[in-house]
Formats: structure tokens, C-alpha cells, sequence
């Protein structure tokens, strides 16, 4: 079912150590381009060319969309693919029971990370295809910049989620194949080596020790 | 009610989005721009430039105090993870930062001033690759940081 976790899980350590790191770079590359690039169009660039005529204002507004359409395409297709990898190898971690005092599972913060990043993809293509934009485009923009924004604390917390579960349950199994140290010592937690912890029935923390 | 849990959020998010704001940013000034205001006359299309350079530089200095905050609070937080491997976490720390130090330098450097320096062009496509290296230092940190001990 998860391609990719199963691929990962026995892969050598350093096909993880390049594919990962590529990956994550590739999706924080692609939504810098868009956040940045939009929240530049929508809110910068109608400052700058305030000053001119109202025709020369519109014709910089359609070159420039022209031109940011392939940064948006480009952009989409990298943040879908990479998300799809993320989504794959970190499904199982998704479904880890959280321990108590913490926040619930990572699951509903992906969701709505992908929810909000899907709706915001949408957004952003309606607003570039086509000769003409759609009504409203600079309101639709300023949609898009909320719910981008929200997208990546969403993201952060869903992560954050996910790193307290590992704190205190260890890391999951694909992790376990990358903690070797190229001295050949075993990587750890900062709250104790993998897979010290497990939790009871009620959400306690117990040792395995 | 523990607030180290959304500090850590809110500092990783007051950490990407002024990244975002500033590599978007120069991305649009660098490639978009130019190619959107090719057929304008001159001065014209100058004229437009200096108003977006003036706008980019608000955008670029609230930027820069933002990172610099949050990369400072991370920094904390995560500098018992970055003990632990020293070799490996303090060689892509550190090259972050400097390279980071760097880009807010020629960053400043660019926007100094009411008009560009002759061979901004140049310098903001460098700035541009050294924001790419950037963020490839920081993806395999954070890797780095996920593998070898799992912290904010």
C-alpha cells in the first residue's frame, strides 16, 4: 500500500539521505516562489506601478501574470509531488496514538494542511489560466495569501505533532534504518534512545527499559 | 497551559514565511518583472523598478529582523541536538548562517541608497543562488536534526 515507506524502509541509508532532504527542499523552494510570488503581486506590485496610467497599470498586471503562470504551474506540480512522497512516508507516523498531555494525532493537521494547500492550488491555477482572469483577481489573491499562510502553520504543527510523538514513542521504522551514525553509533532521542517508550491503553508513557 | 509548544510553531512559521516573502520577492524583481516590463520604454519601465525596489526594501528589512529572531530562538532550542553530532549539525548550522549573514549583506548592499548599484542584475541572481543553497543547508539540517534526535 505505502510504495514508498516500504522502499524507504529497506532502502541503504544513503538513498534516504539524498531523496529526502531533495524532496524537502524542492517543496520549500516551490512554496516559497508562490507565497512570496503572490503575496509580491498582490500587494507590492500595486504600489510600485500606482504612479502610472491606469492602462500601462493594466498592461504590466497581464504581462505579469503571463509570466507568474508558469511559476504557479511548475510550482504546483513540484508541491503536489513532493507532498505525495511526504504524505507516503509518513502515513504511518500519522496513526501513532499521542501520548498524554500532548496535542491529538498528526492525521488532522496534515488534513488541513492538504485541504488548505489543495484549495489554495486551485485558487491559484483559476486565477492564471486562461487569457482573462477571473472577477475580483486581487480579492482572490488576498484569499489565496490567508489560506497559504495558514497552510504552513499548519504544516509546522503538524510536524511538531509528529516530533512529540517521537519523543516519546521513538522514531518510526524507516527512521530507525537512518539513525546510523557514520561512526557506527546508534542515533537517539533527546528523551532517551529509539524505541524506549510506548504507551498504555490510556495514553501513559511506559519504558521499555 | 504549556506555551513552548506554539512558541516552537509560531517561531518555525515566523521563520518561513519572511523566507518566503523575501525569496518570492527577489524572484519576482529578478525574473518576473524584467520580463513582464520588456517592452516598455526606458524610463518607463526604471521608473516602475525604483517604485518596487522601494516597496522590496520595507518587505526586505521586516524580513530580515524576523529571521534573524526566529532563527535565534531555533537556534536555542535545538542547540543540544546539534551537540549531539557536532561534525555534521555545526557544519550545515554554521554554513547556513554565514550564507545567510551574506545574502542580508548584499541584500542591504542592493537596496541601499535611493538608486542600485551598476551591477545589482548580477548580484541579485547571486543573492538568488546563495537563498537556494540556503535552503538546501536547511532542509538536511532539519533531516539531520529528525534522525539523529527529534526536537522542535
Amino acid at each position: 500500500m505505502h510504495l514508498l515507506a516500504d522502499i524507504l524502509t529497506t532502502a541503504p541509508a544513503w538513498v534516504n539521505h539524498i531523496i529526502q532532504p531533495i524532496s524537502r527542499w524542492l517543496h520549500i523552494v516551490a512554496t516559497t516562489l508562490l507565497v512570496g510570488g503572490t503575496l509580491f503581486f498582490e500587494l507590492v506590485l500595486p504600489i510600485a506601478i500606482a504612479d502610472l496610467r491606469k492602462e500601462d497599470q493594466l498592461y504590466v498586471f497581464a504581462r505579469a501574470r503571463w509570466v507568474f503562470r508558469w511559476v504557479v504551474w511548475i510550482s504546483t506540480s513540484i508541491l503536489i509531488t513532493t507532498g505525495i512522497l511526504s504524505l507516503d512516508r509518513l502515513w504511518q507516523t500519522y496513526h501513532t496514538p499521542m501520548v498524554r498531555g500532548g496535542f491529538p494525532q498528526s492525521l488532522p493537521w496534515a488534513i488541513a494542511h492538504m485541504a488548505l494547500g489543495a484549495a489554495s492550488i486551485v485558487i491559484a491555477l483559476s486565477l492564471t489560466i486562461g487569457g482573462r482572469p477571473p472577477k475580483h483577481p486581487i480579492r482572490w489573491m488576498r484569499v489565496n495569501l490567508v489560506l497559504l499562510l495558514v497552510a504552513v502553520v499548519l504544516a509546522s504543527t503538524s510536524r511538531h505533532v509528529r516530533l512529540t510523538i517521537y519523543e516519546n514513542l521513538g522514531p518510526p521504522p524507516y527512521w530507525m534504518n537512518l539513525q546510523h551514525h557514520p561512526s557506527g553509533e546508534q542515533g537517539h532521542g533527546i528523551l532517551g534512545g529509539p524505541q524506549a517508550r510506548s504507551v498504555d491503553a490510556n495514553g501513559a508513557i511506559q519504558s521499555r527499559d | 497551559m504549556d506555551i513552548e509548544p506554539i512558541l516552537k510553531i509560531l517561531a518555525r512559521w515566523f521563520h518561513i514565511v519572511p523566507a518566503c516573502l523575501a525569496l518570492g520577492g527577489l524572484f519576482f524583481i529578478r525574473i518576473v518583472f524584467p520580463i513582464a516590463a520588456r517592452q516598455w520604454p526606458a524610463d518607463q519601465r526604471e521608473m516602475a523598478y525604483l517604485s518596487l525596489r522601494r516597496v522590496f526594501k520595507m518587505v526586505v528589512h521586516t524580513c530580515v529582523l524576523l529571521l534573524l529572531i526566529s532563527g535565534t530562538y531555533n537556534t536555542i532550542v535545538n542547540w543540544k541536538i546539534y551537540s549531539l553530532h557536532r561534525g555534521l549539525m555545526h557544519g550545515l548550522w554554521g554554513m547556513h548562517l554565514i550564507l545567510a549573514l551574506a545574502v542580508f549583506a548584499i541584500g542591504f548592499w542592493l537596496l541601499a541608497g535611493p538608486r542600485p548599484p551598476a551591477s545589482h542584475k548580477k548580484w541579485a541572481a547571486i543573492s538568488l543562488g546563495l537563498i537556494f543553497i540556503l535552503i538546501a543547508l536547511a532542509g538536511t539540517l532539519r533531516y539531520a536534526r529528525d534522525a539523529y534526535g527529534h526536537a522542535g
